[in-house]
């Protein structure tokens, strides 16, 4: 099964690749992802991560994110063109309650691409956090990311 | 009407590409900096990437550009990330870490 998998998800990469859908280039794609399944190695934990029971959490997670990128973008735009910077570095510590280390990089990540804040270090579930302004570590108290991803680890553990 | 869409989203793209260049100019320490770094890059990508779908009609290799796009966001806060981690690392072992709360 899990083999079927990973070569039709490597064979889908290679067909886009080559932007051409004939026989011999199926054919092409499905012998070289089985060669190249044969000499790697897969894990396939993170999979379960995208059941279809948790497609309309990513889709709402990934809404939120691109709505907070711009106003990140906004926010660095409006800092970096003022005229006189108004800024006060601190860093926080902010534990989380995820577990999953994959959903963890996720929640670093997104801290980083959202207005204000960036994630400097991440010990076991322990966040350093770097803001721009006290109060944007306010902003981390009730942030919407954990909740989503709590929420799709709650699914998961069911 | 398609031209003038793809002069919009690749100018607005280029304006957050030169805020963030402007913003690692005259941020005043390195960690601020990588703060610049990270955002302004994402979205400047995504407007100009979008710019150049709308450029390119609908096709296939449309989902090269999208895919472009997914990893620039995923390795562009990682590198962020690893630069802020190097800062912090730095300053802890010259003793300058009282920041820190």
């Amino acid at each position: 099964m899990k083999k079927y998998i990973v070569v039709s998800i490597l064979a889908i990469f290679f067909i886009l690749f080559t932007e051409k859908i004939s026989l011999i280039n199926i054919i092409l794609a499905v012998i070289v992802s089985s060669l190249v399944y044969s000499i790697n190695h897969y894990e396939l934990k993170e999979l379960k991560l995208f059941r279809l029971k948790m497609i309309p959490l990513w889709f709402k997670y990934i809404l939120i994110l691109i709505k907070e990128i711009f106003v990140a973008n906004m926010q660095v735009a409006k800092i970096a063109l003022s005229k006189n910077m108004r800024i006060d570095p601190i860093i926080i510590v902010y534990e989380s309650s995820l577990k999953g280390d994959f959903l963890l990089t996720i929640l670093a990540n997104s801290i980083t691409l959202t207005p204000g804040t960036m994630s400097v270090d991440l010990v076991e579930n322990i966040f350093s956090i770097h803001c721009l302004n006290g109060y944007y570590a306010d902003n981390l108290k009730e942030n919407i990311f954990e909740k989503i991803l709590l929420q799709i680890e709650g699914v998961l553990h069911e | 009407m398609s031209n003038l869409l793809v002069i919009v989203f690749i100018s607005l793209g280029m304006f957050f590409f030169f805020v963030g260049t402007i913003g690692i100019l005259r941020f005043p320490d390195a960690l601020t900096r990588a703060h610049s770094a990270a955002k302004a890059d994402t979205l400047g990508a995504l407007l100009s990437l979008t710019g150049l779908v709308i450029y390119n009609g609908f096709d296939i290799s449309n989902i090269k550009i999208l895919m472009v796009i997914i990893f620039l966001w995923t390795t562009n806060p990682t590198a962020t990330h690893i630069i802020a981690r190097s800062i912090i690392n730095e300053k802890k072992t010259a003793g300058e870490s009282n920041d820190i709360v």
